[in-house]
């Protein structure tokens, strides 16, 4: 049977639990998560004296540990961060941090880097050859005398 | 492995489609390289040009294409003669005369035997 304090949205993850209800899911005592809330950062609120939490944030806090949650209080409210479910946001951060890193560089003598210097010179390369021709002929010439 | 001469090199630095073809046709994992023979005749021939620049347009091209080759021969793999060709080289020396450097760069223990000339 759904609880009242329940948000009634489809996600389970969406639900809102009440002090004993997230106890349970934590599988700790409400005791034990009491103690747990002024230092650790626990994602809940009271609301007339009543502690309610949700549950996404409470599996979050579980995985991932209070550094988020600190972090996260030092943005206003309902930051960016509101509504992006933390393992997308991994994922953003992490397709723009490969987005940025420059690929390795080939290595001399790898097709990828000979195939770099195609065509770098324009023009007609017969008159290099010629010339080239030339030179060594001088040398052998040179190379007799 | 496969080693470019100066000639093959010149035209493949040039755009020459047939020889890009046939890179394209070898296996990922071939092995690209210029003999210091080739290293030094390019760069010779570079260098000459820079000398001989008579005016200064003439001049930055000059250097500008000193710099494109030496970029383009930085892409290769280089073969330096080891001590089998350093030997080899002194044997055709005394028989022949003063050979130069036609004489042969024979790959090094570093570098595995040519499978293709590109020549």
């Amino acid at each position: 049977m759904k609880s009242e304090a329940q948000s009634g949205s489809d996600n389970p993850f969406d639900e809102v639990l009440t002090l004993e209800e997230a106890a349970a899911f934590l599988r700790v005592s409400e005791d034990a998560l009491r103690k747990l809330l002024p230092e650790h950062f626990v994602p809940g609120q009271q609301i007339g004296g009543e502690w309610r939490f949700s549950k996404r944030g409470l599996a979050e806090w579980l995985r991932y540990g209070d550094l988020y949650f600190r972090v996260l209080k030092l943005f206003p409210e309902g930051w960016a961060f509101g509504r992006v479910p933390l393992d997308d946001l991994a994922a953003l951060v992490e397709q723009r941090i490969l987005s940025r890193s420059e690929p390795a560089e080939p290595t001399a003598g790898s097709k990828q880097a000979v195939l770099r210097a195609f065509g770098v010179f324009k023009g007609d390369p017969e008159a290099e050859i010629r010339d080239l021709s030339a030179r060594r002929k001088e040398a052998a010439v040179e190379g007799k005398g | 492995m496969t080693i470019f001469d100066t000639d093959v090199f010149t035209l493949f630095t040039h755009g020459n489609d047939k020889i890009s073809r046939r890179i394209q046709g070898l296996p990922d994992d071939e092995v690209l390289a210029v003999t210091l023979v080739t290293q030094m005749e390019v760069l010779r021939g570079r260098f000459a040009s820079v000398e001989k620049a008579s005016g200064e347009e003439e001049l930055k091209s000059a250097v500008e294409r000193f710099r494109l080759s030496e970029q383009a021969l930085a892409q290769f793999q280089v073969i330096y003669p080891d001590d089998a060709a350093a030997q080899h080289f002194e044997r055709l020396r005394t028989a022949q005369g003063r050979g130069g450097w036609a004489a042969p760069t024979c790959s090094s223990r570093a570098s595995p035997s040519p499978t293709t000339r590109f020549s």
